[in-house]
């Protein structure tokens, strides 16, 4: 790993986003000290990551990637035994938290599928009081009700004013929560900033029906991928939002019947800042 | 909070969690010293039986498995010493990497050493916390041997030799779960 600069302030969603074997849990265990750093620092709540581990630890609530858990203990005792380990009790969080992911506590650890396993863990971190909460691929194995939930409860946290990073390979999820963005490949943070820093990198792409045929647009700079669509005075271009004031002073100069302008969805990004980073 | 916060509190949570294995072990070789104490006197009732074994374990192949027979006493005790520390170590060993390995490398393969050491678990808790298990379950497993053979109170024995055939196994068990750890 190198060139990893992250930053998270209290009250804020990172999104931390890359492919599979990028470097993501790497980068939480370091955090978690239980990796040493073999170059640079890494400071939590101020606190060095690898020496004062268990300072920070009171301060931080983290799930991991794949959940294995004590197969003879029942998700109760499970929920509540990793509280404990926080040095924290079953409140009526805890038991909110249990009726609204829809859990059955007293089923045994091996007897639960892979969503509800994931279940278990999630609502112990999530009842767990803490400044910052690490989520290492939370939703793998839940359903989209169940994720519903998950997000709706990671709001509320954001709303609680606490610091959330989550490292996720699923982009839309991040999309709904986060407010910047870190994106991560070979070990090498290659882009991060916020969700809309991140899409004026990126193409828009724009469909536009003109009043009479616009000869000039292929040529403004900037426009890529133009094409003239079947109906007539139909064009489809992608251009980069910097670049769009001048094409948009042309186009409404010659009228425009009909505009769409569609933002790069964070799957574009990526892809597009993967494919960037290879060439390189 | 420090590198050992929370060994008390997991050394308590692996005896609830192994509870079932710990008693059926505590069972077996419970059963297998004082159990086979119990009926020795009637697998060699006479004198011309114990001279016998005693003979066989002198046998330079007997001693290459059993070790040198210490003396020629035919009594019991002596026979029963002879014929079963090493097995019971062995067993008692076994036992001990076993639960050695499953509360270190095993948990820090599957994962739950990364989900309890993110709580305010400190660093070496968990590893303590193993090797106080095998302490206490070695500690009860002499306890109860040695009390049990006093009990019985074979022909030959003294409260002496009981509690350091006890002690044998308990130490060998510790002796190998702790190299466990070592190695884990």
């Amino acid at each position: 790993m190198k060139e990893i600069n992250l930053e998270l302030n209290s009250g804020e969603v990172l999104g931390y986003i890359g492919p599979n074997g990028a470097g993501k849990s790497t980068t939480i265990r370091l955090i978690l000290g239980m990796l040493k750093p073999t170059s640079g620092s890494i400071k939590v709540f101020g606190k060095d990551a690898f020496t004062d581990a268990a300072e920070i630890h009171k301060r931080i609530s983290y799930i991991p990637g794949s959940v294995y858990l004590w197969p003879n203990l029942t998700g109760g005792e499970t929920i509540d035994m990793l509280l404990a380990l926080s040095n924290q009790k079953h409140t009526a969080k805890t038991g909110q938290l249990i009726r609204d992911f829809n859990l059955d506590i007293t089923k045994k650890n091996r007897d639960y599928s892979k969503g509800n396993l994931q279940k278990v863990a999630l609502v112990a971190t999530f009842s767990t009081e803490a400044d910052l909460y690490i989520f290492d691929e939370p939703t793998s194995g839940l359903d989209p009700l169940n994720e519903d939930i998950f997000q709706q409860k990671l709001l509320d946290l954001k709303n609680e004013n606490k610091s959330i990073l989550l490292s996720i390979h699923i982009l839309s999820e991040v999309e709904r929560a986060a407010d910047r963005i870190a994106v991560i490949n070979a070990g090498q943070i290659i882009q991060s900033g916020t969700l809309a820093e991140l899409q004026n990198v990126a193409s828009s792409e724009v469909e536009v029906t003109t009043k009479v045929p616009a000869d000039q647009l292929a040529k403004f700079a900037g426009v890529t991928k133009f094409t003239e669509l079947n109906s007539s005075n139909s064009y489809g271009f992608s251009i980069k939002v910097a670049d769009l004031e001048p094409v948009m002073t042309y186009l409404t100069k010659i009228g425009i019947k009909n505009l769409s302008i569609q933002r790069p969805s964070l799957d574009e990004l990526f892809l597009k800042y993967y494919n960037v980073w290879e060439e390189k | 909070m420090n590198h050992f916060s929370k060994t008390f509190f997991l050394t308590r949570f692996y005896l609830r969690k192994d509870w079932v294995t710990l008693v059926s072990w505590l069972a077996l070789i419970l059963l297998m010293t004082v159990g086979v104490a119990a009926i020795y006197p009637s697998v060699y009732p006479n004198l011309n039986n114990r001279i016998a074994i005693i003979n066989t374990l002198k046998l330079p192949s007997m001693r290459a498995i059993l070790g040198p027979l210490q003396n020629s006493t035919t009594s019991i005790s002596n026979i029963f010493v002879s014929e079963l520390s090493l097995w019971m170590m062995l067993l008692a060993g076994i036992f001990a990497i076993i639960l050695a390995n499953g509360n270190t490398r095993k948990q820090e393969d599957n994962g739950l050493l990364e989900i309890m050491q993110a709580r305010c678990v400190g660093r070496f808790a968990p590893l303590l916390a193993t090797f106080n298990e095998l302490i206490l379950i070695n500690g009860l497993t002499t306890i109860l041997i040695g009390s049990g053979l006093n009990i019985l109170n074979l022909t030959g024995s003294n409260g002496a030799g009981n509690w350091l055939f006890a002690s044998l196994i308990g130490v060998a068990g510790l002796l190998f779960g702790s190299l466990t750890i070592l190695l884990a």
